[in-house]
């Protein structure tokens, strides 16, 4: 069968012509997939606003022999709280972008498709300051660029930890200092998100550590898919 | 391959194809129209493209399409100075102006922010907006960007932006199509018609 019904988050749509939409999607089952929606652009279209940017949906895709071809759209979650704040919007459009740029066309990879979708539901539930740092933190960890947080990455000794250093990929004592330095609390944060005790480390409120955190991985994310993230750049460093 | 057109035809086919929504079927179509065609109704044509480039400009106020330093909308007296409508593009205004519901000004921003893009603030005329907003005693401004993603973010930003200015800030309403069903209708619209939805007089 030509033919694929799949789940997937709608990553980023770019016109075609003059009232299609070429959509890339990351889906559960087949990895992330572009394909054309026809007409979608036109106000009388059913499926147009299922598939902007965000939206969580079930697509009927038909294999074509270079984009597929969107059939059918259900949406499964409504990307609509997202939608209502500025800044839930920008993180949700961060992590698509960071998702964009790690994955490959037609790489199975359900386990980035369970992160996104949530990562994006925890994002629209409760407007936790660390969503989007935790996002990228985990999404490193699954690429296979955990950093090293219980010793000093380079010494490996016990000695107490001061600075990160993201081309080693962790953190150092003060002997070993050679990367930026770190707040203890920033560090006994990030150990907690990358340790299994994300929730928790969800529900802090916003202090400098989770700022430090924040901006920390967005340069570790930006190192590792060695470009800037445009989403980023516009609203925290702008 | 030798082309089966002779030069003078295929440089006119070519450039008819690169008109947004003409491929090159339409573009052969017109291109053999416009041979048959008096040579008067032809220079006539290219007369209107010619001049309409050279003429037509942005507004010095609104950055709307005008023929002069300032747009007609802007040097109307009797428009509504205190409303102000944030358009994307020139034809968003033209729309807007077709409902015949509006009476006040337009702003056009010529595009919308798109994080993913890299499109920003800057690139946008937002600050232009800012200083007329100080200068123009503007006393509601109306977010008509469109009800996607990048409309959706640049209303946002505006809407933060503008209100410690201590103006009314409105957003267009989003909903159902007048003389459409609701039954096919999609759930994004219909929640945000019930949203928005207003109590009737009685």
């Amino acid at each position: 069968m030509n033919q694929y019904r799949d789940k997937g988050v709608v990553l980023r749509t770019y016109k075609l012509g003059e009232a299609d939409r070429i959509i890339v999607i990351m889906t559960q089952d087949h990895g992330k997939v572009r394909a054309v929606a026809k007409g979608v652009r036109k106000t009388k279209s059913k499926i147009g606003a299922r598939l902007e940017v965000l939206s969580h949906v079930e697509v009927l895709l038909y294999k074509g022999k270079g984009l597929d071809t969107v059939n059918q759209v259900e949406l499964i979650e409504s990307s609509a709280p997202l939608h209502a704040d500025l800044d839930r919007l920008t993180q949700g459009l961060s992590m698509l972008e960071a998702v964009d740029m790690i994955s490959e066309d037609r790489q199975p990879s359900p386990h980035v498709y369970r992160m996104l979708v949530g990562a994006l539901n925890a994002l629209a539930q409760q407007a936790s300051p660390l969503v989007l740092a935790a996002f990228y933190w985990k999404l490193l960890a699954a690429e296979g660029v955990c950093p090293q947080m219980d010793k000093c990455v380079t010494c490996n000794s016990d000695a107490p930890l001061v600075a990160f250093n993201m081309i080693q990929g962790g953190v150092q004592c003060k002997e070993c200092r050679t990367g930026v330095s770190m707040s203890q609390s920033a560090i006994l944060l990030l150990q907690q998100v990358l340790g299994g005790q994300l929730n928790f480390a969800l529900a802090q409120a916003a202090t400098p550590a989770t700022a430090e955190i924040t901006h920390l991985a967005t340069q570790s994310m930006e190192h590792h898919i060695e470009r800037r993230l445009r989403s980023v750049a516009m609203f925290e460093r702008g | 391959m030798n082309s089966a057109y002779t030069p003078p035809m295929q440089a006119l086919i070519d450039a008819l194809g690169r008109l947004p929504g003409v491929g090159p079927k339409g573009a052969q179509r017109i291109a053999f129209h416009l041979l048959k065609s008096d040579s008067v109704d032809v220079e006539r044509l290219a007369h209107s493209i010619t001049e309409a480039k050279a003429l037509v400009r942005f507004c010095d106020h609104c950055f709307n399409f005008s023929d002069g330093p300032i747009c007609r909308i802007c040097d109307d007296d009797r428009r509504d100075s205190s409303m102000l409508c944030v358009v994307e593009e020139s034809r968003d205004v033209i729309a807007i102006e077709k409902t015949g519901e509006f009476r006040g000004r337009y702003h056009v921003l010529l595009g919308a922010m798109n994080p993913l893009e890299g499109i920003g603030p800057e690139q946008l005329k937002i600050r232009e907006l800012l200083a007329r907003l100080d200068t123009e005693g503007v006393k509601e401004v109306i977010l008509c960007t469109n009800p996607n993603t990048e409309g959706d973010v640049t209303a946002m930003y505006l809407a933060r932006l503008l209100k410690p200015l201590g103006l009314r800030i409105t957003r267009i309403a989003s909903g159902l199509p007048v003389g459409g069903d609701l039954e096919y209708a999609d759930e994004l619209t219909l929640g945000r018609a019930l949203e928005g939805r207003r109590e009737m007089p009685g």
